[in-house]
Formats: C-alpha cells, sequence, structure tokens
C-alpha cells in the first residue's frame, strides 16, 4: 500500500458484480474537487454524523507530516472513498497496550456508497484492509485502532471484528466517541474474508 | 548497534521500522518546539514534571 497506485476491486450494488478501482496512495487534487463537487451536494440532504468533514482543510494539515498517510479509492474516474491515517499512536488494550499501531484518523465512502442502494459495496471494507496491509508493513502486524461514529459502530464491532473498548469520555466528554481496536489474530480473521454485507 | 538491536527486539519492530518510527516522532517533535511549544515529562502519579530541552 505503500506504492503511488494499486489495483482493487469493489462490489456493484445493482449487479453483484466486482469492478477494478484503483487505490492511491494520497489523496490527489481532483480526489478533493470530486468530494466538493459530487459528494457536497448529496451530502446537504443526508444525516450523516462527518457531513463537516473538511476533507481540503485535512488534506492540508497532514500532507505535510510523516505521521500521516492519506488514501483514495477511485472507480469509473471518481472518488469513491477517502482516508487518511496515523502510524504513530500506540494500542490501548491490554493484550496489546503500548505497540505501536495504525490508526485511522478518518475514513469516508462517498455519499452514494452508503445505506441503501449502494452504487459501489466495500469501500469501507477495503480501506480497513488498507489499513490492516500498511500496518503488517509497519511491522505491526496488523493491529488498527480508531474511534467511530455511532452511526459506524457496527460496521466495526460486527463486520470487521474490532474490539470495541466502549465510549471514552477522553475524546470527547460531551460526545464520548467508542474506541475499537484490531489485534493481529483479529485482522488475519478480517483479512480471510467479510462476516456481513460489504459497506 | 546492540542498543538499535534491543531497542527493536523491545518494540517489535524490525530497523527500518523502528528508523522510520524515530524520524515521525522527530519531525512531530520538532514542529511543535518550532511553534515555541514545551515537551514536558510527568510521573504516573502527576506529582513531578520535567522539561525535555531538545537542541
Amino acid at each position: 500500500v505503500s506504492a503511488a497506485l494499486s489495483n482493487v476491486f469493489l462490489r456493484e450494488g445493482a449487479s453483484g458484480r466486482l469492478v477494478p478501482a484503483i487505490l492511491h496512495g494520497s489523496i490527489q487534487p481532483r480526489h478533493l474537487d470530486d468530494h466538493q463537487q459530487h459528494w457536497k451536494p448529496l451530502m446537504a440532504s443526508s444525516s450523516a454524523q462527518h457531513n463537516h468533514w473538511d476533507w481540503r482543510q485535512k488534506v492540508r494539515h497532514y500532507s505535510s507530516r510523516l505521521s500521516h498517510q492519506s488514501f483514495a479509492i477511485e472507480c469509473a474516474g471518481v472518488a469513491q472513498g477517502l482516508m487518511i491515517v496515523n502510524t504513530m499512536k500506540r494500542c490501548r488494550i491490554p493484550a496489546q497496550a503500548n505497540r505501536h499501531l495504525v490508526y485511522v484518523e478518518y475514513l469516508e465512502a462517498a455519499p452514494w456508497n452508503r445505506g441503501a442502494g449502494q452504487l459501489y459495496k466495500g469501500v469501507g471494507t477495503v480501506m480497513i484492509a488498507v489499513a490492516i496491509q500498511l500496518s503488517i508493513e509497519e511491522g505491526n502486524q496488523g493491529r488498527v485502532g480508531l474511534y467511530s461514529l455511532p452511526q459506524a459502530d457496527s460496521f466495526y464491532g460486527d463486520h470487521c471484528g474490532m474490539t470495541d473498548t466502549g465510549p471514552d469520555t477522553s475524546y470527547d466528554a460531551h460526545f464520548p466517541l467508542r474506541y475499537f481496536e484490531m489485534t493481529h489474530a483479529q485482522a488475519a480473521i478480517f483479512l480471510k474474508g467479510p462476516k456481513s454485507d460489504e459497506t | 548497534m546492540q542498543v538499535l538491536d534491543e531497542l527493536c527486539a523491545r518494540k517489535g519492530l524490525n530497523k527500518t521500522a523502528l528508523l522510520r518510527q524515530a524520524l515521525r516522532l522527530y519531525q512531530t517533535i520538532d514542529q511543535r518546539l518550532e511553534q515555541g511549544e514545551k515537551l514536558i515529562f510527568e510521573s504516573s502519579d502527576k506529582s513531578e514534571k520535567a522539561e525535555l530541552v531538545v537542541l
């Protein structure tokens, strides 16, 4: 996943067939343009909890940091998902406390790839697989951690099989998000295949 | 090099991964110091604080 480009596959929602997509090892300006021009208009009427995320600002903020890496999945010439990870953070669950992991700062699928009637399924799944692969390449044995927005709790807990440590008031006392962490063993299970419907 | 080997073993990382982490940490600390911030270590019972002076 360190390479600039990799081939991945998404599943077309309507037909169920796999379609080729491109994984970019950094978010490009055109992906930010896609977010502004194609994602934003659809998000105005949605209740997604990450609607306020400003990807252009995030990429500007993190692009010069060695600690962070960004990814974009592109299919049919349009950005289908964006992710920024941090490779400096450490594990929290006792079994692997203080070991390094890949921490997912932000992960978002295009609005047409969420909920019922998804255009492409598997964006979130591919992104988590990318985080696991990066974790392996970094010598972190697939360990991944993240805070989940409530709308995504079941995806990370049930679909990805990550350990749910519960709401963390140290993150935000008024809006304590749940912290999820993936162990080496959970990463190996995840990479063998999805447990439920792709997201 | 023995120290490096021991650190790698303790962290469960190979030398490349360890040096990558070291560079990330160096950049992060350097950027914060450039902004005028201080690097401070605090004891686990919060009774003592010490500033780490980075040249």
